[in-house]
């Protein structure tokens, strides 16, 4: 008996140490600043090989169509309706759990109100918005799915969108992503700037001056309690935190939650949000 | 109050201190901000609420994330040193991100009774330390080195004694569990890409190892939040004055028994399909995320890796998953267990056949579990016919209520009709109530009070009225 037992501890340390001599890091965490590289290379191939896939499928759409929806069907009722609901209502049985008195709670799919869209405030978000959620997760409350593959990715996008949400998703975007050039790249200036217009646009009255989330008496659309986000702390961001992200963050606002989107404030000089951009970036210190 | 075990006034003030420790660790803890978070946690960059109902019970989404291997149900994660990435973090393995430590332990109890009132003061009683994660996409594992004290263990009986021999210790080494996990789907299956097979059968998994195979169970043994309490032991005669407070319905609840070994059974120790954690090996799959099928063999009781026994005691557990709407879930579970020559008595080895059933339902907040199994024994040498009861049955339940963020409200009923030697057995009946604070998802203290409502007497199940106890629960 003892010896099977310091056999055992000798087996637990052997482990232990190649665990250990493994789990040096090969490169140390690295957080992505911008979505856009990121994927861009993987993405790149994807498409090509999707676009090539479409042409010859285009015959068959339909039928392509439907055997993604079932996919997606079915990696849904396996996985995510733990917290969605298996009707994408939001309760699914752990959706309480995450969310016991405050928010986020998995939101209604069927209500139609989405935070994370690339469209205006009010609108449905594109299959591709669907698609980033899924692929990124959100810190703190949704894992990532990007090894679902882009495929099962599309899927269950597309289930989503047929199943729950029932209409037409839009295809584009009235909203106007314009790059950050000329005096719009980022400098301290700019984001000097951006700290005026974080007053003049009153951002201060629930990001407090700081940015370190002021109010603290908001209640999301299901009236429960919820804080602004602490915009010095990038990993607790739920839209993203690439520049890219945060601009469609402001422009879009988070529907369902008192964060309004600011595209019609903006509108005709759409390079000045970036300057706001660039200020919370700067209460990142990056 | 009578400090019996401690009488040295300088071990008492050394726990008084140590108390004031506690209070200014648990003060310090409570002011940091929420974001140190156990293992998985930090890998997949989510909060202990989204796999827990509160640390460590598992709620539906944190018992698929076990059942598919540590993954996130329809996902595989990739090698160990392949470069992946999770979210938007680019996460290499890094040592937080497979390890994880509990402390748990009540800092101060107070028995009454049978005995004059008994008050210990303690240290957190067990502190582990686990390792998880994946080796490849279909391979991953799990192992938990574990310092345990005032642990009650069956030794060497001298002379007979009624209630059996026992001695009390303090442990470290490899703790309950310790497993590698395969997922052997994609060999089945194969892997087109895209595979429907993946998207309908969850796994099968094959575990191998030190395993705990009752975590698929409707109740599983090892993830609740009533821990288990201490019996107490005379040093001097190696004679049990009070059981070790357990789950009865896992309990092995046959008086006069010894292990494989020849070493004391306690009555209260949990056996067989539902011990927290022996050798063997186990199968299970999911099937469109509602059926669940689990079949496996295991070494014996506590039998280590030596074969004391030869023969091996295999199980089958069918579970079926229901809900997933309004809030709702639950599942309700079958088993059936044969120990083949498991345990001994006066010496001979016997079979012990074990069946039950366990149910859970969860409506919002709300958590209810509970278990049902029936023992029975056979191969008893026949001299035993009139003195020895060869059935035994437990039955446990439990409800959880977070009522509110930081406060859960737990509350257990525990009966045991036992077996073995009918001049000593005695059945037992105990509630539970328990009041715990998270001051985070991971940092709790407890306050509970378990009462036997039974008569008390000088049998070691009955041997208290009320057991009061103050501890924590922290998991980093
Ligand atoms: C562990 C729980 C959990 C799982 C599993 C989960 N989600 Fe979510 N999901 C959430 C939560 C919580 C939110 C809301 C977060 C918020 O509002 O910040 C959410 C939000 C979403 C949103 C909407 C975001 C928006 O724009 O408002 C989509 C789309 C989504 N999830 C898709 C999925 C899909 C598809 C899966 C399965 C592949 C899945 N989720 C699995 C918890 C989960
Ligand atoms: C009426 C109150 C309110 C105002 C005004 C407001 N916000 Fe917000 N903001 C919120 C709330 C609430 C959240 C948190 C939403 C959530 O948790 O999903 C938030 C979240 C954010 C986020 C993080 C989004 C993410 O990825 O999770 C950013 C960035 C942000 N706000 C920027 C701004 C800027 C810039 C302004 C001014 C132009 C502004 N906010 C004005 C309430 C407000």
């Amino acid at each position: 008996m003892d010896d099977t037992k310091s056999l055992f501890k000798q087996t637990g340390l052997l482990i232990f140490g190649i665990l250990f001599l493994s789990s040096s890091p090969v490169q140390s965490q690295v957080m992505d600043h911008s979505s856009m590289n990121m994927e861009e290379n993987e993405m790149k191939d994807r498409d090509k090989t999707d676009r090539m896939k479409d042409i010859q499928n285009m015959g068959d759409m339909k039928h392509t169509d439907t055997m993604a929806v079932m996919k997606g069907k079915m990696i849904f009722q396996m996985s995510c309706f733990l917290c969605h609901g298996r009707k994408g209502e939001g309760d699914g049985p752990v959706s309480m759990f995450i969310g016991p008195y405050s928010h986020p709670r998995p939101n209604n799919f069927t209500s139609g109100i989405f935070k994370f869209r690339s469209t205006e405030s009010g609108d449905l978000p594109m299959l591709t918005d669907l698609m980033r959620t899924i692929r990124e997760g959100i810190p703190g409350y949704m894992p990532s799915f990007r090894n679902l593959g882009e495929d099962g990715i599309k899927s269950v996008a597309m289930y989503i969108a047929k199943e729950f949400i029932q209409e037409e998703l839009p295809t584009t975007t009235t909203i106007k992503y314009v790059k950050h050039h000329g005096p719009y790249t980022y400098s301290a200036k700019s984001a000097w700037r951006g700290s005026l217009l974080f007053k003049i646009m009153k951002c201060n009255e629930c990001h407090g001056n700081d940015g370190k989330a002021g109010r603290m008496d908001l209640k999301d659309e299901r009236s429960l309690m919820i804080h602004p986000v602490d915009l010095t702390r990038q990993e607790t961001f739920g839209n993203g935190t690439s520049h890219e992200d945060i601009y469609r963050t402001i422009m879009t606002g988070l529907d369902g939650t008192p964060m309004p989107g600011y595209n019609d404030s903006f509108a005709g000089e759409e390079e000045s949000a970036w300057d706001l951009v660039h200020f919370i970036l700067s209460l990142q210190g990056r | 109050m009578s400090m019996k075990q401690s009488g040295n006034l300088f071990e008492f003030y050394l726990k008084i201190v140590t108390l004031f420790f506690l209070v200014g660790l648990i003060t310090l803890l409570s002011s940091f901000p929420a974001e140190a978070i156990p293992a998985f946690s930090r890998k997949y960059d989510m909060s202990c609420t989204s796999c827990h109902t509160k640390p460590p019970r598992l709620n539906a989404f944190g018992e698929a994330f076990h059942m598919s291997g540590y993954q996130i149900p329809q996902t595989t994660e990739g090698e160990l040193r392949k470069k992946r990435q999770i979210g938007r973090i680019h996460s290499e393995i890094e040592v937080l991100n497979i390890f994880a430590l509990r402390a748990t332990g009540n800092f101060a109890e107070s028995f009454s009774g049978g005995n004059p009132v008994e008050t210990n003061l303690a240290l957190p009683r067990e502190i582990e330390l686990y390792f998880g994660g994946t080796f490849t996409d279909d391979i991953s594992y799990f192992f938990n080195l574990a310092h345990e004290t005032k642990v009650i263990e069956g030794s060497d009986p001298t002379d007979t004694h009624r209630y059996g021999h026992f001695k009390e210790k303090s442990e470290f080494g490899l703790g309950k569990e310790f497993f590698l996990m395969f997922d052997l789907n994609a060999s089945l299956f194969g892997t087109p890409s895209g595979a429907m097979s993946k998207a309908m059968i969850m796994g099968p998994m094959l575990m191998v190892g030190k395993v705990d195979p009752s975590t698929n169970f409707s109740y599983s043994t090892n993830r609740q939040f009533v821990i288990n309490a201490p019996g107490r032991l005379d040093k001097d005669t190696g004679h049990i004055q009070r059981f070790t407070l357990t789950p009865y319905a896992f309990a092995s609840k046959f008086f006069g028994l010894t292990k494989g070994d020849g070493k004391s059974l306690e009555v209260t120790r949990s056996v067989l399909y539902n011990s927290a954690g022996d050798f063997g090996l186990d199968i299970h799959a999911m099937i469109a995320g509602k059926y669940m099928i689990q079949t496996g063999i295991m070494q014996g009781i506590e039998a280590g890796t030596s074969d004391v026994n030869e023969k091996k005691d295999p199980y089958v557990m069918a579970r079926i998953n229901f809900g997933g709407t309004h809030y709702f879930s639950g599942s309700v579970s079958g088993l059936l267990n044969w120990g083949n020559d498991t345990a001994m008595l006066d010496k001979h080895l016997i079979d012990w056949f074990r069946y039950g059933f366990a149910g859970n339902l969860k409506y919002k907040l709300l958590d209810i579990y509970g278990a049902i199994i029936w023992d029975k024994l056979s191969g008893l040498p026949s001299n035993t016919a009139a003195t020895f009861d060869d059935t035994a049955m437990g039955f446990t339940i439990e409800g959880d209520l977070l009522v509110t963020d930081q406060h859960l409200l737990s509350l257990r009923y525990d009966h045991m009709i036992s077996g073995g030697r009918i001049r000593d057995k005695a059945d037992g009946k105990v509630l539970t109530f328990q009041l715990r604070k998270y001051y985070r998802d991971n940092f709790a203290i407890f306050i509970r009070d378990s009462v036997n409502v039974e008569r008390v007497s000088d049998n070691p199940l009955q041997n208290f009225r009320n057991l009061i106890a103050v501890g924590i629960d922290i998991d980093f």
